[in-house]
């Protein structure tokens, strides 16, 4: 490595980097914004030149227009999909942090018999995707307690598979937490639930906070349980809505890219609010031998 | 703290846990054998009961094609006073002319029918309805014959006139008396039966030092003596039926492996050990309980559904079908394991087998080694590059790459499906430009196969460049003045140094994004989709697919479980590999 101040091939090699990465984000706002549904952003002529094919790879509308967007909110019930994913993720992160904070407290002040077994199964089925159980799990939901094309069968699954993460996040962040005040409270009579309530859970705030955000997230993106629960199309979810555009006998892919431009936009600025603490939170359970 | 297995505490203990278990085993087997009963006499009235009506149709059929008044025809009249049971009442309508043709006892027929009648033909039209769909699709799916029972009264409700019914008949029959149950004699048989056995083997029992051999001795005895109740039992029952005898044994199985299990937890004193833990430790457990409840319905109860399931046949058609008459054994997964054929032939000779379970083992197996490895050698050589000493820019750089992992991952997936579209998609535009030929992406398995690659890869490295990077920034920068003071080369750096420094925190990320890629449901359903045929399908997309576009739920579920058991011997090897942090407390 030169000790150089131009380091102009690490430049190109990011800058093609950044392109890759870039253009078919690029593309879909170009396709947004152009009002049409089609997948080429031009008119190709019969005997297109080189500079025609040139332009059709340029993600840049022929005509700048909004009727993608507003056409969502007239013909389609994006305004309820959109409504529904907001309900369900909610719902999820507060259901799930307030379940997974107790459960993380105990697990990061209390001995008790089947700590550990408790903490490795929480573990283990963070890795292992709902899909794999999908079936009894449709059957369950869906059959026994006949909670399909409703929204709290989603809020309750959702809850449940983001609960392993939101424990390991707050136990470690339990673990941070000295003990001290929490001994002093105690001897001066304080109760164990007055400890939770009024010592460690306003302390805990921000780490709740970024918790819940991830629960959010993670509810918000989810898109398989919803398009096996959900099979009217008022009770779609955001992802189930956006899939039924980009089917393949429909392909409005106009009203797609308008579709995911208002879904991630949200997600896209809480993600790198967020980023930070996701890779330590991922890897929590095992990093550091 | 544990009691000697002679101590008089201890064999005070096995002794409850034996009256429990038989106490439960018994009333089980009563319980379980009166409901029985109960049907099958249900069944068997009906049976007689549909045998009386269509008596009475044939009659009324022929009734209805000479269009006389019921009064005036004998036969008619004749067939009510032979087949009606005592005390009965039936009401015989025809659809053509909304016509209540007969009604025992009453005198008003035949009149129209009136508006309190109309649930009547309604259903009667249903059932209708329901023999012609039967007809059509060559099933019996949909019930012929409606009936609602009580304690007291049966009513019964079938059409006839052949598959295409003219009229339906409704009988109100008081039920029949049931064979009274033997009470008393079933509890003289177990009482007798236990002192007998108790006295024959209870020294030998006393003297062993081993609670597990006490408590196996003990469960041997009350399977015995439930098995006399049971045959106490089978003097109330039919059993010539060989679906009875099935559903008997089935019944017995039950109300043994329950009394065992009784036996076995109190016995052992695990449930007193239990219940003092859960006192001791009270407050841990309150806090965890709704984190745990969730997780065993919602997560261990799947588990262990799905895995009874996989022993079943279970298709969309057959769930109501009882659960012992939908079991298959291992047939499931035979067929998924035992299908090793490489090729089939098929109409135009002979082609991989792309839909053998082997098959798509290795295209998963494919899927996550391309994925990783390009994942981290793409996110760790751009971490290297961005970690370059005085790089400018970097933040920018360093935003831009992120991007992809920020993006649902599904709305990624269906732009990408977008740009390999094959007529339309930017990049046939691409290739066009660069004077090839359109690709037909999604109609070869290699090309079908990239697609999907790429768009995952795409989304993926960020992660591993993120990890990367946080580590790269932790490498103590000395090390690499030593390694230049003695001469190493950069790439020996890089091996010697900077590898085994990254080592600790890329190890477990990798094995997470290989979990991950291995089950990433949404890249390929939403990209290739499997294309061509299926054969691009991982493990997981291939079990939703016969799940939830054929089907079969049964079979679904032992693919599932075998992926299971391939990801729980993967965590296996995981945990080995990296001891997780608190947990080792």
């Amino acid at each position: 490595m030169s000790e150089a101040g131009n380091h102009w091939k690490c430049h190109s090699v990011l800058i093609i980097a950044c392109l890759v990465t870039l253009y078919p984000l690029a593309w879909v706002c170009a396709l947004a914004f152009s009002g049409q549904q089609d997948l080429l952003l031009a008119d190709l002529p019969t005997n297109p030149t080189i500079w025609d094919r040139i332009r059709i790879l340029v993600p840049v509308p022929d005509h700048a227009s909004l009727d993608n967007f507003k056409r969502l909110f007239a013909d389609y019930p994006l305004g309820r999909w959109l409504f529904n994913s907001l309900v369900v993720a909610a719902t999820t992160a507060v259901v799930g942090v307030m379940v997974a904070c107790s459960a993380a407290y105990a697990f990061s002040r209390f001995k008790f018999p089947g700590q550990r077994v408790g903490l490795i199964v929480f573990l283990i089925s963070q890795m292992y995707p709902s899909a794999i159980m999908l079936i009894p799990l449709y059957i369950i939901v869906v059959g026994w307690l006949g909670l399909g094309d409703q929204l709290l069968g989603l809020i309750i699954v959702n809850s449940v598979t983001t609960l392993p993460f939101c424990v390991w996040m707050l136990k470690g962040f339990f673990d941070t937490l000295p003990k001290d005040i929490e001994e002093s409270a105690l001897i001066d009579g304080a109760s164990q639930g007055q400890i939770f309530f009024t010592i460690v859970l306003p302390l805990a705030k921000p780490a709740l906070a970024v918790t819940g955000l991830f629960a959010f997230l993670t509810a918000w993106n989810e898109f398989i349980m919803a398009a096996v629960f959900m099979e009217d199309s008022r009770s779609y979810t955001i992802p189930v809505g956006l899939r039924f555009f980009a089917a393949d006998y429909t392909s409005q892919w106009g009203n797609f890219a308008a579709g995911s431009i208002i879904v991630s936009l949200p997600v896209l600025l809480l993600f790198f609010y967020l980023q930070r603490f996701l890779v330590s939170g991922l890897t929590a359970g095992s990093v550091r031998g | 703290m544990r009691q000697g297995a002679n101590s008089p505490f201890a064999i005070v203990r096995v002794g409850v846990a034996l009256l429990l278990a038989l106490v439960v085993g018994t009333s089980l087997l009563i319980s379980q054998t009166e409901s029985l009963r109960r049907d099958i006499a249900l069944k068997s009235q009906i049976q007689e009961l549909s045998k009386r009506a269509r008596a009475i149709t044939a009659a009324a059929l022929v009734y209805d094609q000479q269009k006389r008044v019921p009064s005036e025809y004998p036969p008619l009249v004749q067939s009510y006073q032979d087949n009606l049971p005592q005390g009965a009442r039936v009401r015989l309508i025809r659809f053509e002319d909304k016509q209540l043709l007969a009604e025992v006892p009453g005198k008003g027929a035949p009149r129209s029918l009136q508006l309190s009648e109309k649930a009547l033909f309604d259903q009667g039209k249903l059932l209708a309805a329901h023999i012609e769909q039967n007809r059509q699709e060559k099933t019996l799916r949909k019930p012929e014959v409606a009936f609602q029972a009580d304690d007291v009264s049966l009513r019964l409700m079938m059409p006839y006139g052949g598959p295409k019914p003219v009229g339906a008949i409704e009988i109100h029959a008081p039920r029949l008396p049931l064979v009274p149950f033997p009470g008393l004699g079933i509890i003289w048989t177990m009482a007798g039966g236990a002192l007998l056995l108790f006295a024959l083997i209870g020294k030998a029992v006393l003297r062993q030092q081993k609670t597990w051999i006490q408590i196996s001795v003990v469960a041997l005895c009350t399977v015995v003596c439930l098995w006399m109740v049971q045959s106490q039992l089978y003097s109330v029952i039919a059993l010539q039926d060989v679906a009875i005898r099935r559903s008997m044994n089935w019944t017995f199985t039950k109300a043994a492996i329950a009394a065992c299990s009784v036996l076995f937890l109190v016995g052992s004193g695990f449930l007193g050990r239990l219940f003092s833990t859960i006192r001791e430790h009270l407050r841990a457990y309150t806090y965890i309980a709704p984190a745990f409840i969730g997780i065993l319905v919602l997560t261990l109860l799947p588990m262990v559904f799905g895995a009874i399931l996989s022993f079943t046949d279970t298709t969309v058609f057959n769930q109501s079908v009882p659960l012992m008459d939908r079991w298959v054994g291992f047939e499931n997964y035979g067929r998924i394991l035992g299908d090793t054929s490489l090729f089939v032939s098929g109409p135009d000779g002979q082609s991989l087998n792309t839909q053998s379970f082997y098959w798509n083992l290795i295209v998963t197996i494919l899927w996550t080694v391309l994925n990783v490895s390009l994942g981290v050698g793409i996110g760790l050589g751009l971490a290297l590059l961005l970690n370059t000493p005085g790089l400018r820019y970097r933040a920018f750089y360093r935003v831009f790459l992120i991007l992809p992992w920020a993006v649902p991952n599904y709305i990624s997936a269906l732009i990408w499906k977008a740009l390999f579209h094959p007529q339309y998609g930017t990049i046939n535009q691409l290739v066009q430009l660069l004077g090839g030929k359109p690709v037909p992406w999604f109609d070869g398995i290699v090309t079908s196969f990239i697609t999907a690659l790429a768009a995952n890869v795409w989304l993926s490295f960020p992660f591993m460049m993120l990890v990367s990077l946080g580590a790269l920034q932790s490498v103590n920068a000395e090390l690499y003045q030593a390694a230049e003071l003695d001469g190493a080369s950069g790439w020996q750096q890089f091996r010697d140094v900077t590898l085994p420094a990254l080592k600790p925190t890329l190890l477990p990320s990798i094995i997470l994004s290989v979990m991950w890629t291995f089950n990433m449901f949404n890249v390929i359903y939403l990209v290739s989709g499997g294309e061509p045929g299926g054969a691009n399908e991982i493990l997981i997309t291939k079990a939703f697919k016969l799940g939830f576009e054929e089907y079969k739920y049964g079979f679904a579920a032992a693919y599932s479980m075998i992926i299971l058991a391939l990801l729980m011997a993967y965590s296996a090897i995981q945990l080995r590999v990296t001891r997780p942090k608190g947990a080792t407390a």
